[in-house]
């Protein structure tokens, strides 16, 4: 079948199933970049879904009907992070072309909707971590290294660094989360793909929950120090000022720690803001 | 700022915004990324670039730990940061744009949760079009995925060129009348904005 490319194979991978042609795996790629694009509440990314598919489905089943049955197998219901949804749609390849390989029977379905249905919520419970919850922030904070490095190394409170390390930042935010979201969204591919029914298991050996908490680790590092350096550098002028904003941080922190929603933080901070401007008039 | 500039910057706002869920997700509309890209197109000197580039790091902060989980619709934080930054190109205070813009975020998610109502419609046209001729569902979802993200960017367009058109003059005249007394709440509350914003990203980033 012109799916397989054998020269490709992976002799890390446990599977001994044949990859994706490079061809067909950077059209799924293209195509997961549209893998949201109509989200919607009654089936949410079914269509994306199906989008990816496409050049398999396309490619698997050579009647009408059997490509109609594949077709309307996958605008049922589905949802997970997109970047994840790489892995989803590799495995779900696979295992549509060992259907159509060995013959649709009940069985097959059934484990086909089996997996795609249970790989959704997996799937999502660490992209929604790893790229949400951790990526993001973590480049952010990347961001802000490289601009507290232009104030620092370019003067002091009053001079303003050249325009070029706006860009220096945001190249390093892009890079750093983007580098990171192409390389899943490529190698998801591939992986689904070799690993098929056994991807569940196959995905435990990926060390997710290292990688977060060693992320969040340097993040939380590099928060501090940078939330030190911003408050010294463009607030603490004076020692009253530096201690007036270490103690407001330090007690924003800890209602931020006991669950405190930042709208509500806004509005607490507004309120002191407006109480304070009443008694020092 | 012109009319014609302002409107192809809100197109410029509402483009980078399809690539909050439509399209990709390379961060481009995030508020931090935006607001610094804004800041190029409407900054007249690097500081005034730096401010609209620290004004989308503090949203971009203040909007962290809101997470695009399941079917739930966070503010928009690219609308949020156009907003912000368009007004303040109107001439109304940072402290002022800066507060209706995380509005103009918030505001849009009614609207937002009724186009992914509306996109729910398209599924009954792939429906009847794999029964028909299957061979031609791959123009149809090519075709649908354009009418959605063509929807969404005009919704997000017009709400936000709309939204400057209608608030700056209010809220200039807002401030023109408002007491000392708000001015300065305002004013002052804005300034905690970083802090605020610190304290969400090490929440963020807490070890767990």
């Amino acid at each position: 079948m012109s799916l397989l490319n054998k020269s490709r194979m992976n002799p890390g991978l446990t599977s001994q199933f044949p990859p994706l042609t490079l061809g067909m795996q950077g059209r799924i790629f293209l195509r997961t970049l549209c893998f949201q694009s109509v989200w919607n509440f009654e089936r949410m990314q079914n269509v994306g879904f199906l989008f990816c598919l496409w050049p398999v489905l396309s490619k698997v089943w050579s009647t009408k009907t059997e490509l109609r049955e594949a077709a309307e197998r996958h605008l049922e219901h589905f949802n997970t992070q997109p970047y994840m949804g790489s892995f989803a749609v590799g495995a779900t390849a696979r295992l549509e072309q060992q259907a159509a390989q060995t013959g649709v029977t009940a069985k097959t379905l059934h484990r086909l909707n089996q997996v795609k249905q249970t790989l959704g919520p997996a799937l999502a419970g660490i992209g929604d971590a790893l790229f949400w919850g951790t990526l993001r922030p973590f480049s952010a904070g990347l961001l802000l290294c490289v601009w507290g490095l232009a104030w620092r190394t370019e003067g002091k409170v009053a001079t303003i660094p050249a325009e070029g390390w706006v860009l220096a930042g945001i190249g390093v935010y892009l890079v750093a989360y983007n580098a990171f979201g192409l390389w899943v969204r490529w190698k998801g591919l591939s992986w689904g793909y070799q690993w098929g029914e056994s991807i569940g298991t196959e995905l435990l050996r990926i060390p997710w929950q290292r990688w977060i908490r060693r992320l969040r680790k340097i993040g939380f590092v590099v928060g501090i120090l940078a939330g030190t350096w911003w408050l010294v550098n463009l607030h603490g002028r004076s020692g009253i000022e530096l201690s007036q904003a270490l103690s407001i941080t330090f007690l924003l922190v800890c209602l931020k720690w006991r669950e405190w929603r930042t709208q509500t933080l806004l509005g607490v901070m507004f309120g002191g803001a407006f109480l304070l401007q009443v008694f020092t008039r | 700022m012109t009319p014609l500039p302002e409107a192809a910057l809100c197109a410029g706002v509402a483009l980078a915004d399809l690539d909050t869920t439509l399209w990709g997700q390379w961060m481009i509309s995030r508020p931090v990324i935006l607001g610094s890209i804004l800041g190029f197109f409407l900054a007249d000197s690097p500081e005034a670039l730096w401010q609209a580039a620290w004004m989308g790091f503090w949203m971009e902060l203040l909007l962290l730990d809101i997470l695009p989980i399941g079917g739930a619709v966070p503010p928009n934080g690219a609308l949020a940061i156009g907003g912000t930054l368009l007004l303040h190109a109107r001439g109304v205070p940072i402290e002022l744009c800066f507060l209706l813009g995380l509005g103009l975020g918030r505001g849009f998610i009614p609207l937002e949760t009724k186009l992914r109502q509306v996109r729910a419609r398209f599924l009954r046209s792939l429906e009847i079009l794999s029964a028909k001729d299957v061979r031609r569902l791959d123009g149809g979802l090519k075709r649908i995925i354009f009418s959605s993200m063509g929807l969404q960017f005009l919704a997000t367009f017009f709400f936000l060129w709309g939204s400057i058109v209608l608030a700056s003059p209010w809220s200039l005249w807002l401030w023109k009348v408002s007491p000392d007394l708000l001015k300065g709440t305002l004013q002052r509350g804005f300034e905690t904005i970083p802090w605020i914003g610190l304290a969400t990203f090490l929440y963020a980033m807490r070890p767990r």
